[in-house]
């Protein structure tokens, strides 16, 4: 983190594109793009007090996860568009590596995250050093590739990793072991870790590796022409979008309890971590939180009231408004959403009081 | 081990890898043509078993025969997606490709889950149990009638391509698309046949593979797998590339399940398809190499 704030502070003065941070003393709570945001942000601290009801409670802790997951997929796949279809074995590795810690040594799910997310960093540098040097198709079905190879491995080494039967995580309910009564506090934890998810993704975005990883995403010869090292940016975007994919994915088996090798490296899984990017809107920020908002409670819900009239239909609708958005949308639903953000904050009261009208960011 | 074991384990690999040639045959001539990577290609095969599946259970045609309704059939679905859909993404970056045809992939796995229901048909003929003997091996005759399914379509794939006025038209498309519309080709024409041909020729693999595969909505999602593997390792848009590619990873799986494990066989495929890559990043073969 300390790194990346010291990149942070150097490019805003090596790069005058960089939006300058707002400390203007004009810049008040009256101000419609401070409150909103903190509004908002009351919404999500109360919203399990609003919907009170586990079922939706369920949709909601499910939702804050694939966000999470697809803002570090995001990362690669959308700042640098390295389109990853092999993001489950990062997650995946999460899930095993703290499971099995706590199953053999008792080892606390908050340790073993950090362990998972390092396992992750050392795998995806070795998956990086293959699938780095090839484009488009070709790195696209190279990953998917691995993460079926990760997949057999994880069959085939039953003795260590429990096999095709999967892992059970053992039932220890305390803070200490990240597990808890109920699926409320799990809410909590996993808005946590979305914020700072979000707080990192913005840092990244303005940070000089965030301005490399979108020269290098537009165009890579043009990047290497101006000098830009393509495969430290390439292997620095992995090991960062790895390691907090890794981190989700240990949240994930705490909430879930279990984890198979056929499910979590499913070639399925990790389109569904570029899906929400894809949907919401690549390479920015709040894309992913809003492809999981729309996506997540479309599959949940339409397969819990119509999954027994019609099994299937909701990944027909989800492969359908995938479709819809490449087609139509192809920078994804960000854009609608932000235009209607900003127009509302001029309806608010208090606009205009930074003296400045304009947009923000 | 014995000889007898090797010859069965290469026979056991070739006819696996004859099925995936003929899916990868398809796919690779859609991208050599169109330009075009089709992530629900497996869909196509799954498709083509279904509706093998219901013409035989509704006529008691024998399924091999059903070839002549699942082609056609599926060369419609074929034409129909190139027409109204893949034209929109020709051109278009590789995101916008891979996304859009895993959004149809969802759609007809999921349309297939929806319209049949998730039970496993089996379909059942007099020689779906039988092997032919030959001397140190055996050789199971549903899987052997694939293969020669496959060698059939395969040699009249190239044949069109090579002496037909239409076959001619679509290489010049697949070498250059620019200078094919200049000299009078009609690639929009050109494109939908492609397109349906893949698809053709993929549900032709869903009829030959029927005699000893269930027909489930996920039976396409293993062999589109290894179709993308194949096509990668004999270079996107290489029709003979995409032949031997599939005959090396049917061989490289069948070794895998002997000396391996049975559940992991396809390691082995894999492992290949990653050495290949980190040794010719372009695959084995030329890219985009006429016929």
């Amino acid at each position: 983190m300390d790194n990346v704030k010291l990149e942070s502070e150097k490019a805003m003065t090596a790069l005058p594109l960089a939006a300058p941070p707002n400390k203007d003393s004009s810049l008040a709570v009256i101000n419609p793009r401070v409150y909103m945001p903190m509004i908002g942000l009351a919404v999500l601290a109360l919203l399990p007090f609003i919907v009170n009801n586990d079922y939706f409670l369920n949709i909601l802790n499910l939702v804050l996860l694939f966000a999470s997951v697809g803002i570090a997929w995001n990362l690669l796949g959308g700042y640098a568009r390295q389109v990853s279809l092999g993001h489950g074995i990062f997650f995946g590795i999460g899930a095993y590596v703290s499971t099995l810690l706590q199953i053999n040594w008792n080892i606390s799910p908050w340790v073993g995250m950090i362990a998972g997310g390092i396992v992750a960093v050392a795998v995806g540098f070795i998956i990086g050093l293959g699938v780095f040097r090839l484009r488009g198709h070709y790195f696209a079905i190279s990953t998917i590739a691995f993460s079926t190879i990760v997949m057999l491995l994880f069959v085939k080494f039953y003795k260590i990793t429990g096999g095709a039967q999967g892992l059970s995580v053992p039932l220890k309910n305390s803070f200490l072991m990240l597990q808890f009564n109920g699926k409320l506090p799990y809410y909590y934890v996993f808005l946590v870790m979305m914020l700072a998810m979000i707080f990192l993704a913005r840092a990244i975005e303005r940070s000089r590796l965030g301005y490399y990883m979108v020269a290098m995403g537009q165009d890579e010869q043009a990047a290497k022409a101006i000098g830009i090292n393509i495969p430290r940016v390439k292997h620095t975007a992995l090991a960062i979008s790895a390691f907090c994919t890794a981190i989700v994915g240990t949240l994930y088996v705490q909430y879930m309890y279990f984890v198979e090798p056929a499910g979590i490296f499913s070639v399925t899984m990790s389109v569904e971590f570029a899906l929400v990017s894809i949907v919401g809107g690549l390479g920015t920020v709040f894309g992913p939180v809003l492809g999981a908002f729309i996506m997540k409670p479309v599959v949940t819900l339409t397969n819990d009231y119509l999954g027994n009239v019609l099994p299937g239909l909701n990944y027909t609708i989800y492969g359908f408004i995938l479709i819809l958005v490449i087609i139509l949308r192809p920078n994804g639903l960000i854009g609608i959403f932000s235009v209607s953000y900003e127009y509302l904050l001029t309806r608010l009261p208090g606009y205009g009081t930074d003296g400045k009208g304009g947009k923000e960011s | 081990m014995h000889l007898s074991t090797v010859l069965q384990v290469v026979i056991n690999g070739l006819l696996i890898g004859g099925v995936y040639a003929l899916v990868s045959v398809g796919l690779t001539l859609l991208f050599g043509v169109v330009d075009i990577v089709n992530f629900a290609h497996g869909e196509f095969l799954m498709l083509g078993m279904y509706t093998t599946y219901w013409t035989w259970s509704l006529s008691g045609m024998d399924p091999i025969v059903t070839l002549i309704v699942s082609m056609p059939v599926m060369f419609v679905v074929g034409a129909l997606v190139q027409k109204y859909l893949f034209k929109y993404i020709m051109g278009a970056p590789s995101l916008t490709q891979i996304f859009l045809t895993v959004g149809l992939q969802f759609v007809l796995q999921n349309g297939a889950l929806m319209i049949f229901g998730p039970q496993v048909h089996k379909l059942k003929t007099g020689y779906s149990d039988l092997a032919i003997h030959l001397g140190l091996v055996a050789v199971s005759t549903p899987q052997l009638i694939a293969f020669v399914i496959t060698i059939i379509l395969s040699v009249l794939l190239f044949l069109f391509l090579s002496s037909t006025d239409l076959g001619k038209a679509m290489k010049a498309s697949q070498q250059d698309r620019h200078t094919a519309a200049l000299i009078g080709i009609n690639t929009d024409r050109i494109f939908w046949i492609a397109a349906g041909i893949s698809a053709a020729l993929t549900g032709a693999a869903g009829t030959a593979i029927i005699a000893y595969t269930p027909v489930v909505p996920t039976a396409g999602a293993t062999f589109g797998l290894m179709a993308y593997i194949t096509v990668i390792l004999g270079s996107l848009g290489n029709l003979k590339g995409a032949v031997l590619g599939g005959l090396i990873l049917g061989l490289a799986e069948s070794f895998g399940i002997q000396f391996i494990s049975a559940d992991a066989g396809r390691l082995l495929s894999f492992f290949i398809f990653i050495v290949v890559m980190l040794i010719r990043p372009q695959g084995l073969f030329a890219a985009k190499e006429s016929v």
